[in-house]
C-alpha cells in the first residue's frame, strides 16, 4: 500500500503502540492518534483501506496511517472495539452526505440526448479515427506484402512512430496493440508466427470497426473500448451488469506504463463463480487510491464493463469489512474444463489476451533438466508457467495437491496465490 | 513452418502463388475471403488462425509428479515470530541477529514457514555460518525443496536430526552420504563404539581424498582412548600434511602413546631446569624420526634458524603438567623463569598451546596473567581467555585499560552474553567515553565497534534497560563531527537492541 519504501519504513517504525493514543475501532473505522510533530488524528475505512490522517504530509497514504494498520495488523487487541469519539462520528456523517449528494447527482443525471456540442465532438473523433483505421490497413498491408523478415531490422522507432499516429487518431487501443508487438522481434526463435497472430488479430479488429453497424449491440462495446473509446465510471455504473456476491480478491499484479503505473487485481465470485478484473492508474509516481488486498475477501456489488464476456469491473458498493481468504477456492478441476472457459469466451470475444486461471488440486512442478516449470492436475496434464522462477510457490504446496489461482496469457500462467492448509499466500 | 508463416515472412508481394493455408479448419474459411487483396485476406486469414489455435490449445502431459515432501515433525513458529524473521532476512546487516533468531527457534522445538525458506536456504548458501543452524529449523520441506535446486545443495552436508542418536539408516548414509554427513555419523559412532567407527574408517582410508581423510580423522576428538593408537600411528605416514599435523597432535593427547614417549624424550634433553633458571639447549641435527613426527619438514635446514620453531613445536606437544613433575615446580614459577630465557616467547607460546591441547586450567589461568602484562599480546592469549571461567575471563579483559584498542579484541573472545556485572561495567565505560568527544581528541573507531557488539550478541537482557536510557552526550555546540557520528551509531545500537530483545521475546 506505501507509496514509496520510506513511507514503508517510517510506517514500520510507527507501528509501535507508544506513539499512539485513544486507540480504537468498530465494524467500519479503526481510528488512533499519533504523536508526531503535533498530535495527528488518524482514520481508516475498513471497507476500502482508504485511510485519513489529519497530518500536512503530501503522500497518500501517509507513515501515520500505514503504521496504524500495520500495528493493528500485528497486534489487533490494541486497538478495543469501542465507541468512536465525536471526530470520528463527525468524519462519518460528513461522508454519509457526501455519498447521498453522490447518488442524487448520479440519480438526476440527464437520461436525455446529449447536447449539440457534444454530439459534434464525438462525430468528429470518429472521423479521426476512420482516418486513423484506413492507414493503419495500409501499413498492416505492407508489412506483409513485403515479408516479415524485413522487419528483423527494424529499431523500435518503426513501431512507436505507428503507435503515436494512432495516438494521434483517438485510437489509444489501437497504439497500445503496436507498442507490444515492438517486443516480439528476435525475442523467440518463432517470433514471425507470434508477430503475425498479433498482426491478424488487430487486422480482425479494424476489420470489426468497417463493420460495426452489423455486429450485435454488445460486441459493439467490446470493439469500440479495444480501439480506444473509454466509458466513464459513471456510465459504466449506470449501464453495466451489477453482481453482488462475496468476492475472492486473489491476486495483484502491477505494470510499468510510460508515464504511471497499472494495477490490476483478480477477483472471483465466491458463489457466482465469475472473474473480475480492477484496473487502477495512477500517474507520476502517484499512489493507487483504493487498496484491494489479495489474500482476503468481501461482499460487495460490483459493475461489470458492457461486453460479451464481461470481465473489467469495478467494485461499487464494498458492503463489509474484509476478511481472510481461508475456504477451498471455487474453481474447476481440471486443465480441460478450464481451457473449454477459455474456449467458450474466446468464442463471444476473440480478442480476450487475459483470463482468470482457478483451479483446485493442482501440484505445481519444477523439472531441473530443462529448466520447466508448470502445475500438474489430477488427470495427469500440464500447463507451463510464466519464464522465471516460482521457488516459493513450490515451497508452499510441497509437491502436493494445492487449490491455484493464477493469469492465463494464452501460453503460460503467473501464478497470483495458492491455497494450502487453509491459508491463502500471495505469491 | 506453416505455409502461412512462410508467405508471410517473404511477403506476398515476392511470390503470387505462394499458399495461405494453415492446414486447419481455418482455411475452409478463409475461401470466403475475396482473392484481389491477397495481403488482406493472409492477415485476417492469420488472425482467424490466431484465435483458433488459442482456443485449442493443446494440453501437454505432465512429467511425473515427485515424492511429496514428508510430514513436518516440528511445529512452526508463530506469526510474530514469522513477520520478525521474515524482516531480519531482508536486511542484509541484521545477519547477526538472524543467525540468533535461528539458535532461539532451534531452541524452542520450532521450525521456519514455508515461504520463507526460498530466501532462507539462498542465505544459507551465501554464508557458511548460518548453514549448521538453518538446516535444523528448515524442516522436512526445506530439505524436500533443497534437492530441487543445486544451489541448496549445501543442505545435503548436514543431517536431519541433530540429537545424538545414531540414525537407523547409518549404514547407507557412511556408503553414500557426503563427507559432512558422513563426519558426523563418525562422531555420534564414536560415543556409543568408537571400535566400529575405526572399523567403517579402516575399509575406505585409502580411498578417500585428503580432504575427507582430514575431516574424518577429526572425528577422534570423540573419546580418544589408548586404543586409537595404532590408526593414529600410521596415519603419521600419510601423503597429507594435514592429516599427519592432525594425527601428531591427537597421538599427543593420548598419554601412553609412543609418540608422547619420543616427545617427551625430546623434550628432556632441551630444556633443562636448575635453581629456578630455564635453560634451552637446542638440537644440533634433525633425523627422520623427527620429520615423521612432524616437527620439521624435510627441506628444513639444519640451522639454528630451523630449530627454533621445532622447539616450540615440541613443547606444544607435551603435556604441561609433565614439567611440573620433573621440575618440581609450580606452573607460575616456571612462567616467571621463562621472563629470563632468550627463548620466552616460544616457550609462553608452546606451552599456551599445550595448555590449550590438554585442557590444563591451572596452566591457562597463569599463562593468561603473564601475557596480559606483555606490551603486545600474541593472538594465543586472547585463545587462552576464552578457556577461563567465563567470570575470570570478564575479569581479565576488565584489567585491560578500556583506552586501548586491544580491549575489543579481548571482548570479542568473551563468551556471549556476557554476565550482567561485565554488561554493565561495559556500558558504562562507553557511557563515559561518550562525555568526552571534543573537537581536539582523535576519534577511536575501535568503540563503534564495541558499541555494535554489545548491542547485537554481548549484552544479556538484564542490561537492556540500562542500555536503553538516554545517554548523555556533550552539547553539540560546535557542530562536533564525534558526537554526530556517535548519535548515528546510538541510533543503530538501539534498534539492534530492540530487535533483540524482540527475538528474546517472540521466539518461544
Amino acid at each position: 500500500m506505501a507509496p514509496d519504501t520510506s513511507s514503508a519504513s517510517a510506517g514500520k517504525k510507527l507501528a509501535n503502540v507508544k506513539h499512539w493514543q485513544n486507540l480504537g475501532q468498530n465494524s467500519q473505522v479503526l481510528w488512533g492518534e499519533c504523536q508526531g510533530s503535533a498530535l495527528y488524528q488518524v482514520r481508516v475505512d475498513l471497507s476500502t483501506f482508504s485511510i485519513q490522517c489529519s497530518c500536512p504530509s503530501r503522500k497518500q497514504p501517509c507513515k501515520h496511517g500505514l503504521g496504524l494498520l500495520l500495528l493493528v495488523a500485528n497486534t489487533p487487541s490494541q486497538a478495543p472495539e469501542s465507541e468512536p469519539p465525536e471526530w470520528i462520528v463527525a468524519w462519518l456523517a460528513k461522508r454519509a452526505a457526501a455519498s447521498k449528494r453522490k447518488e442524487t447527482k448520479a440519480t438526476q443525471q440527464p437520461t436525455g440526448t446529449p447536447s449539440a456540442t457534444q454530439e459534434k465532438a464525438a462525430e468528429k473523433r470518429l472521423a479521426q479515427v476512420n482516418k486513423g483505421i484506413e492507414r493503419l490497413d495500409l501499413w498492416l498491408n505492407d508489412l506483409v506484402r513485403n515479408g516479415l523478415g524485413s522487419v528483423e531490422t527494424q529499431p523500435a522507432r518503426f513501431w512507436e512512430s505507428q503507435a503515436a499516429q494512432m495516438v494521434d487518431a483517438q485510437a489509444p487501443g489501437l497504439a497500445a496493440r503496436i507498442r507490444r508487438m515492438a517486443t516480439i522481434p528476435n525475442a523467440s526463435s518463432d517470433w514471425p508466427e507470434k508477430l503475425l497472430c498479433h498482426l491478424g488479430q488487430l487486422a480482425l479488429l479494424t476489420q470489426a470497426f468497417h463493420r460495426l453497424d452489423q455486429l450485435d449491440p454488445v460486441l459493439q462495446e467490446d470493439v469500440r473500448q479495444l480501439i480506444g473509446w473509454t466509458l466513464k465510471e459513471d456510465e459504466v455504473i449506470a449501464r453495466g451488469e451489477r453482481v453482488t456476491d462475496e468476492w475472492l480478491i486473489l491476486g495483484q499484479t502491477i505494470e510499468n506504463i510510460d508515464r504511471g503505473r497499472t494495477q490490476r487485481t483478480w477477483l472471483l465470485g465466491a458463489s457466482t463463480r465469475r472473474p473480475a478484473l480492477l484496473l487502477h492508474f495512477s500517474f507520476a509516481g502517484s499512489a493507487f487510491t483504493e487498496h484491494y488486498p489479495p489474500g482476503t475477501r468481501q461482499m460487495a456489488e460490483l459493475v461489470y464493463w458492457p461486453s460479451t464476456a464481461p470481465q473489467r469491473a469495478l467494485l461499487e458498493k464494498r458492503q463489509e469489512a474484509v476478511t481472510p481468504l481461508q475456504e477451498r477456492l471455487p474453481g474447476v478441476d481440471t486443465i480441460e474444463a478450464f481451457l473449454a472457459d477459455v474456449a467458450a469466451t474466446l468464442a463471444r470475444h476473440p480478442w480476450r489476451d487475459r483470463f482468470l486461471c482457478t483451479m483446485r488440486d493442482v501440484i505445481p512442478l519444477y523439472e531441473s533438466t530443462n529448466n520447466q516449470w508448470c502445475i500438474r492436475d489430477s488427470t495427469g496434464h500440464a500447463l507451463p508457467l510464466v519464464k522465471g522462477e516460482h521457488w516459493k510457490l513450490l515451497a508452499v504446496s510441497g509437491g502436493m495437491p494445492v487449490d491455484f489461482a493464477g493469469e492465463w496469457n494464452g501460453e503460460s500462467l503467473l501464478p497470483l496465490g495458492i491455497l494450502a492448509d487453509h491459508k491463502y499466500y500471495v505469491l | 513452418m506453416h505455409a502461412i508463416v512462410t508467405t508471410a515472412i517473404v511477403g506476398t508481394g515476392q511470390q503470387d502463388t505462394s499458399a495461405i493455408t494453415t492446414g486447419t479448419a481455418i482455411d475452409a474459411l478463409a475461401t470466403q475471403l475475396p482473392d484481389d487483396d491477397r495481403a488482406r485476406k493472409l492477415l485476417l486469414t492469420a488472425g482467424a488462425w490466431s484465435v483458433y489455435r488459442q482456443a485449442g490449445y493443446v494440453i501437454a502431459q505432465a512429467p511425473d509428479a515427485p515424492q511429496p515432501a514428508a510430514p513436518e515433525t516440528l511445529p512452526v513458529c508463530s506469526p510474530e515470530a514469522e513477520r520478525l524473521l521474515a524482516n531480519l532476512l531482508q536486511e542484509e546487516k541484521h545477519r547477526a541477529l538472524f543467525l540468533e533468531a535461528l539458535k532461539r527457534l532451534k531452541q524452542a522445538g520450532k521450525r521456519l514457514p514455508y515461504n520463507l525458506l526460498p530466501q532462507a536456504l539462498t542465505e544459507g548458501a551465501q554464508s557458511k555460518e548460518l548453514r549448521p543452524p538453518l538446516a535444523l529449523v528448515i524442516g522436512e520441506r526445506g530439505r524436500w525443496l533443497s534437492q530441487l535446486n543445486p544451489a541448496w545443495a549445501w543442505v545435503a552436508q548436514f543431517l536431519s536430526s541433530s540429537d545424538e542418536a545414531l540414525p537407523a539408516d547409518a549404514e547407507m548414509i557412511w556408503q553414500e552420504g557426503t563427507t559432512g554427513q558422513r563426519c558426523e555419523l563418525l562422531r555420534r559412532l564414536r560415543v556409543a563404539d568408537p571400535a566400529k567407527a575405526r572399523e567403517w574408517l579402516a575399509v575406505v582410508w585409502k580411498k578417500e581424498k585428503a580432504d575427507a581423510r582430514a575431516d574424518f580423522l577429526a572425528t577422534f576428538e570423540v573419546s580418544l582412548s589408548a586404543e586409537d593408537e595404532p590408526f593414529l600411528e600410521q596415519a603419521l605416514d600419510d601423503r597429507s600434511t594435514n592429516v599427519r599435523t592432525l594425527a601428531a597432535s591427537l597421538l599427543a593427547r593420548i598419554p601412553t602413546s609412543a609418540l608422547v614417549r619420543r616427545m617427551l624424550a625430546r623434550a628432556d634433553t632441551i630444556l633443562t631446569y636448575q635453581q629456578g633458571k630455564l635453560t634451552v639447549t637446542l638440537p644440533t641435527t634433525l633425523d627422520q624420526d623427527w620429520h615423521r613426527d612432524n616437527l620439521a619438514s624435510v627441506s628444513d635446514k639444519n640451522t639454528q634458524w630451523a630449530f627454533i620453531p621445532v622447539f616450540q613445536r615440541v613443547l606444544s606437544l607435551v603435556p604441561p603438567n609433565h614439567w611440573e613433575k620433573r621440575f618440581a615446580a609450580t606452573p607460575e614459577q616456571l612462567i616467571a623463569a621463562a621472563q629470563d630465557s632468550e627463548y620466552k616467547h616460544e616457550m609462553l607460546e608452546g606451552w599456551s598451546e599445550a595448555a590449550l591441547l590438554h585442557n590444563q586450567p591451572h596452566w591457562i589461568a597463569p599463562l593468561v596473567e603473564r601475557l596480559f602484562r606483555e606490551p603486545a599480546p600474541q593472538n594465543v592469549v586472547l585463545q587462552l581467555v576464552a578457556y577461563l571461567p567465563q567470570q575470570e575471563a570478564e575479569n581479565k579483559v576488565l584489567q585491560i585499560a578500556f583506552d586501548d584498542s586491544y580491549w575489543f579484541q579481548a571482548l570479542a573472545q568473551l563468551p556471549r552474553p556476557w554476565s550482567k556485572e561485565f554488561g554493565e561495567a561495559c556500558l558504562q565505560a562507553l557511557r563515559n567515553y561518550a562525555q568526552t568527544f571534543t573537537n581536539s581528541a582523535s576519534y577511536y573507531y575501535h568503540r563503534e565497534n564495541i558499541l555494535e557488539l554489545a548491542a547485537s550478541s554481548g549484552l544479556p537482557l538484564e542490561c537492556f534497560e540500562t542500555a536503553l536510557q538516554t545517554w548523555e552526550l556533550p552539547d553539540d555546540t560546535q557542530n562536533n563531527w564525534h558526537i554526530q557520528r556517535w548519535q548515528q551509531k546510538l541510533a543503530e545500537f538501539t534498534e539492534i537492541l530492540k530487535l533483540r530483545k524482540r527475538i528474546i521475546e517472540e521466539i518461544v
